[in-house]
């Protein structure tokens, strides 16, 4: 479903390069729950923004769905990343003039569908992650593992195939955090949604099936 | 379709929903940039238009016809005015005779020009009649009585312009010396003062027409000019066309013909008017690009995630373009109701005062249109410049910098 070969990703900060990321290849397969894990600085965040289309490599190739989605221009990855993909930001990222019902059907928007359709959407969407009585709040008005259930059921709006999430329960007390990765893999088992998520606490592998360890911008065969 | 959809969205949450303290402090700001853009420009505006009004009214009238032969003399007057007032636009039409003199009282002197007239048909063409500040003005059978302007007889007023060559002290009632040019030396009592703000006019005296004929009998029927009046907005080259169909050996001048220095004066005005208006629109684009710039800067995070989950570029700068048209449209309209109905009363109550007069600021219409357009476009472009220069920065740039 999606592959990545030979994946490298410089910064360049003034005159010093940094390597984020060097030669990472790796599969993900349909259905799967990966878990990117690695100490902080370790290239994580950088390989999810990656596979989401949020930012380019250096070099190597993306191949989602047999296509190379690598060197498509901002306009077609941004389609993409509206019908195929759902990201969720570790800060929640939520609009803070919007509703969570307002925040979640936004990129619904986008789509083209009736406008009676993306609002429906949103709120079952909301039902999924359990906020169907919160929708008319705004992001300050919600605790931060709501906000972050919110951003889960907007990346959720458009059916996507892939979700992505980095470092979802970062902010969150340990309840919360039960609570948003519960909620991932109820997707993953009841909407069959394949879910990529990035941590760097050990306890979270128990919800996955697939691990990717990083170290210093590179895989390695096991985090330490 | 769709990206005008979710900009309209995104726009109205923003305004609805956003920070009301810097809505109305943009809004606010926006207000003071169009009161800037036709406030001062429209204090010039008023002088110009009140320095005209004053040339047309108590100067030149709109017209000002003389005998183009040798002989420096219109003839039979009273039949050519009949015919000028007969023209289509001509409100009234008046005749006068000027004579060099010199005045004197008591031990002081001063050289001017007097002015014969019809006091009736004087005042259907001037408005100096309304301009006495005291005793009256003259009536067709005064013979011994003379108008002065305040400029000649100084009426212990040491602050006016020309009060060292004036007569001083001269008041209603005194009685001054007169000695034309022609060596006839007559004594007047002085019957009004007018004070009409106008230098030009106020270095003139007045008798009437009865005590110029009794000096000179040959010039019965005769004018050294004659004044025109015409309606507001009438074409006076086709006026000055048709009296010059009447009648053979004339020439014309209009008002903007006879200022002289005056128009000078209000021609660097008027340039002065374009140069505050260029440098206010200046003002106005430089103000409302920092305000959207620096909104857009502290909206780069939000503007990075919008676009992440799929927000198109075009969404996001209409957004910012319609928020733009909107604090535009509102601030414009405020300034615009504020200016009509708090600015122009409030000066017409308490006018700026020239030295020419009162300078009452004329509601332009076309102006306040012309200068809320282009308030308009230049929100919307500074809406759109850095909005589009935020979208082409990379997604990750803009949420993580």
């Amino acid at each position: 479903m999606l592959n990545i070969e030979n994946l490298t990703r410089i910064f360049k900060l003034g005159n010093v390069e940094v390597k984020a990321l060097v030669d990472v290849s790796l599969s993900i397969d349909e259905g799967d729950i990966t878990c990117i894990m690695g100490k902080s600085g370790s290239g994580k965040s950088t390989l999810l923004r990656q596979l989401g289309l949020i930012d380019r490599p250096t070099s190597g190739q993306i191949i989602l769905d047999g296509q190379d989605v690598t060197k498509l221009s901002d306009a077609v990855r941004a389609k993409l990343r509206l019908t195929y993909l759902g990201y969720i930001f570790q800060e929640f990222a939520l609009l803070p003039e919007l509703t969570a019902h307002e925040n979640v059907y936004l990129p619904g928007m986008m789509l083209g569908s009736r406008g009676i359709d993306y609002k429906n959407r949103a709120k079952e969407v909301l039902e999924i992650v359990g906020l169907e009585k919160r929708i008319n709040h705004k992001p300050r008005e919600l605790s931060g593992g709501e906000q972050q259930r919110v951003a889960i059921a907007r990346a959720l709006i458009n059916n996507p195939r892939i979700l992505f999430a980095d470092e979802p329960c970062a902010n969150l007390d340990t309840m919360s955090s039960e609570r948003v990765m519960g909620t991932l893999v109820r997707l993953n088992k009841e909407l069959g949604v394949t879910i990529v998520f990035v941590s760097h606490d050990p306890d979270d592998k128990q919800y996955a099936n697939k691990f990717i360890f990083l170290k210093d911008g590179r895989q390695v065969p096991e985090y330490i | 379709m769709k990206s005008l959809r979710v900009a309209w969205f995104l726009a109205v949450k923003s305004v609805s929903r956003g920070n009301i303290r810097v809505l109305l402090l943009t809004i606010a700001m926006l207000i003071l940039v169009y009161l800037n853009l036709v406030f001062t420009p429209a204090i010039l505006a008023g002088a110009v238009e009140g320095l005209n009004d004053k040339t047309i009214n108590t100067l030149t009238g709109h017209i000002i016809v003389q005998a183009a032969g040798e002989n420096p003399v219109i003839t039979d007057v009273d039949s050519l005015i009949a015919e000028i007032e007969s023209i289509d636009g001509v409100v009234a039409a008046c005749a006068r005779n000027n004579l060099g003199a010199d005045v004197q009282y008591e031990g002081e002197r001063t050289t001017t020009v007097v002015f014969a007239i019809d006091p009736e048909q004087d005042k259907e063409v001037f408005r100096i009649s309304e301009s006495l500040i005291e005793g009256s003005y003259l009536d067709p059978e005064d013979t011994d009585q003379i108008l002065l302007g305040v400029q000649i007889a100084g009426n212990d007023r040491e602050k006016l312009e020309l009060y060292s060559s004036s007569l001083k002290t001269v008041h209603v009632g005194d009685k001054v010396s007169v000695r034309y040019v022609s060596g006839l030396e007559r004594e007047y009592t002085v019957k009004g003062i007018f004070f009409t703000e106008l230098i030009q006019t106020d270095i003139r005296a007045f008798i009437t027409e009865k005590e110029y004929n009794s000096m000179n009998p040959l010039m019965n029927g005769k004018a050294s000019s004659l004044h025109v009046k015409t309606e507001e907005g009438v074409e006076l080259e086709s006026v000055i066309a048709e009296i010059g169909a009447v009648r053979d050996g004339l020439k014309f001048q209009t008002w903007e013909d006879a200022e002289g220095m005056l128009r000078s004066m209000t021609d660097s005005f008027k340039q002065i008017i374009q140069i505050l208006r260029v440098i206010a629109l200046i003002v106005a684009a430089i103000t409302i690009f920092i305000v959207t710039y620096v909104d857009l800067v502290n909206k780069r995070r939000q503007i990075g995630i919008e676009r992440a989950i799929g927000i198109t570029g075009a969404s996001i700068v209409l957004s910012y373009i319609f928020r733009a048209i909107f604090y535009a449209v509102l601030g414009i309209l405020l300034a615009a109701l504020i200016f009509v109905y708090v600015v122009v009363p409030l000066e017409a109550h308490r006018p700026f005062h020239f030295p020419f007069g009162d300078i009452f600021l004329p509601v332009n219409i076309g102006y306040l249109i012309i200068s809320a357009a282009i308030l308009f476009v230049v929100a919307s472009v500074s809406a759109f410049a850095p909005a589009w220069q935020t979208i082409r920065t990379k997604i990750i740039d803009a949420i993580w910098g």
